[in-house]
């Protein structure tokens, strides 16, 4: 079971975002999509739980197509699939422990015990046990994506998508939130695809990096890989050295 | 520079077609969400206390001088030429039919119709929708229903607490600044005063109601562009709000009466 992507086609209004994007997410494997800002990462993880429709293609979850879903069928699949902000996107009139349980109280299958113990097992996993009754403008960054962390994996969901995890954090917060990614999986035995621009988070948490661009993937293989990929514009990005795009074909 | 100007009329235009559907599909999903009533049927009564408890110190100040000028505009016309227990007619005619839902509806464009696309407009681009989606809600039905409900439910008693008030002050300054009696105030009061009156200012309210925070919604939910964003949509909300209370009084002034 995994998450694929088909020849996914994407456009707002005249500017192409998806161009025959194809991507296949191994299970229980921590896929990294890097490549520019603006290059349309983001908007690959909206098509996946439908916050956004494809134009062309499939994209298929647990082995079930879910871009032609709607409805309840559709909310089935999100349950499955956790899904973390990149500014977190926490609800601010509510508190942390609120937030968390909100996935939690539209499946109507637990009690107020239960959702308060899921409450604070998923809060102790990211490390913010005092911090239940604060709000979303009492938290640090670092604090907030960690909540937003704990929102997703509440519904202890077979598959987390990361949007920027990291981006705006101190270098040391940037290895705690990688730590807690590589802990999801090995814990909660999820599968992750995350979105980033951070080649050093890229390289310490990925079994598998996929470079978009011009909608697709232009290059993909492990992190290794990445030190030794011979495509300029690959080692430009992983490099910081846009000199190197004049190689570029 | 002709043609300049019909690109810009024909943007314009095609920018207003698409905000007509947009909005039209938004009235159609919040139909639809009428039956989760287990998502929006807990916000229900919060909604009722920020769009109408809330809005009734405000309806209440503006009745209450808008009864107060009535009454002593009334009697500098009337003085000499009608008898003077017509005041009593004017505020009261006046207060129910027209001055109770516009103004309190014009208030309200600002106070609600502003607040609920501020709100709705900052979740939007903030993805606080988008994260809603994620965790399997439906948005319409967690946030523009309870707030159109409540709008169509609460603006009728506001409205009415706004009328109330507005004649209460007429009344007191006809007995403390003009030469009348409460008899005769209320002689005037009731001289024209059909039942009919009320249900016109209460279906009139209703409908206020429903536009106000539906404008508000629709802005608020289909903002974008961040910070600016937030604040066309809620300039929007109260500019389109109040344009159509205007044009909903006029329809039904021609449609009830």
């Amino acid at each position: 079971m995994s998450i694929e992507l088909r020849d996914v086609h994407k456009a707002f209004g005249h500017q192409k975002v998806l161009d025959g994007f194809t991507l296949n997410v191994a299970d229980r494997s921590i896929t990294t999509i890097i490549g520019g800002s603006g290059a349309g990462k983001s908007t690959i993880l909206k098509c996946i739980i439908g916050l956004v429709d494809i134009d062309r293609g499939e994209i298929h979850v647990d082995g079930q197509r879910v871009d032609n879903l709607t409805g309840e069928a559709l909310y089935d699949v999100r349950r499955k699939v956790g899904f973390v902000f990149q500014f977190a996107a926490l609800f601010d009139s509510m508190t942390i422990s609120e937030n968390v349980a909100m996935g939690l109280k539209r499946m109507r299958e637990f009690s107020d015990r239960e959702i308060a113990d899921r409450v604070s097992d998923a809060l102790a996993r990211v490390d913010l046990e005092g911090a239940g009754d604060k709000f979303p403008s009492q938290l640090s960054g670092g604090m907030r994506k960690r909540a937003g962390l704990a929102r997703a994996i509440a519904l202890r969901p077979r598959y987390l998508l990361y949007d920027e995890p990291t981006t705006g954090l101190d270098p040391l917060t940037v290895t705690m939130v990688d730590r807690l990614i590589l802990r999801m999986r090995d814990e909660l035995d999820v599968t992750s695809l995350v979105i980033t621009h951070d080649m050093q988070s890229a390289e310490r948490i990925s079994d598998h990096v996929a470079m978009l661009q011009a909608g697709r993937v232009r290059w993909q293989g492990t992190p290794a890989d990445l030190a030794t990929a011979d495509d300029a514009m690959v080692r430009a990005f992983v490099e910081g050295r846009p000199e190197l795009l004049g190689e570029v074909a | 520079m002709v043609s300049a100007t019909a690109q810009g009329v024909g943007r314009i235009t095609l920018g207003a077609i698409a905000s007509v559907g947009r909005a039209g599909f938004l009235s159609v999903s919040a139909v639809r969400a009428l039956r989760k009533t287990d998502i929006w049927l807990p916000h229900f009564v919060p909604q009722m206390a920020a769009v109408g408890v809330a809005s009734v110190p405000i309806a209440l100040f503006i009745s209450a001088f808008t009864g107060i000028v009535l009454a002593i505009q009334a009697s500098y016309t009337f003085t000499g030429t009608v008898p003077l227990y017509f005041v009593g007619t004017l505020v009261g005619k006046t207060m129910i039919l027209e001055l109770g839902p516009v103004l309190t509806g014009l208030a309200l464009a600002g106070r609600v119709g502003a607040k609920i696309a501020a709100e709705l407009g900052t979740m939007r681009v903030t993805e606080q929708i988008d994260a809603l989606e994620s965790l399997a809600y439906d948005p319409v039905a967690y946030l523009v229903v309870p707030r159109v409900v409540a709008g169509v439910l609460m603006f009728p008693v506001v409205v009415a607490l706004a009328i109330s008030m507005g004649i209460a002050a007429g009344w007191l300054t006809s007995l403390g600044m003009l030469d009348l009696s409460t008899p005769q105030f209320i002689r005037g009061l009731k001289l024209f005063f059909l039942p009919f009156d009320v249900r016109f200012a209460l279906i009139k309210a209703a409908s206020f109601g429903l536009i106000v925070t539906g404008v508000g919604c629709f802005f608020g939910y289909t903002c974008s562009r961040g910070a600016e964003g937030v604040g066309v949509a809620t300039t929007r909300a109260v500019v389109v709000g109040s344009m159509l209370i205007l044009v909903l009084d006029a329809f039904w002034a021609a449609v009830l009466l």
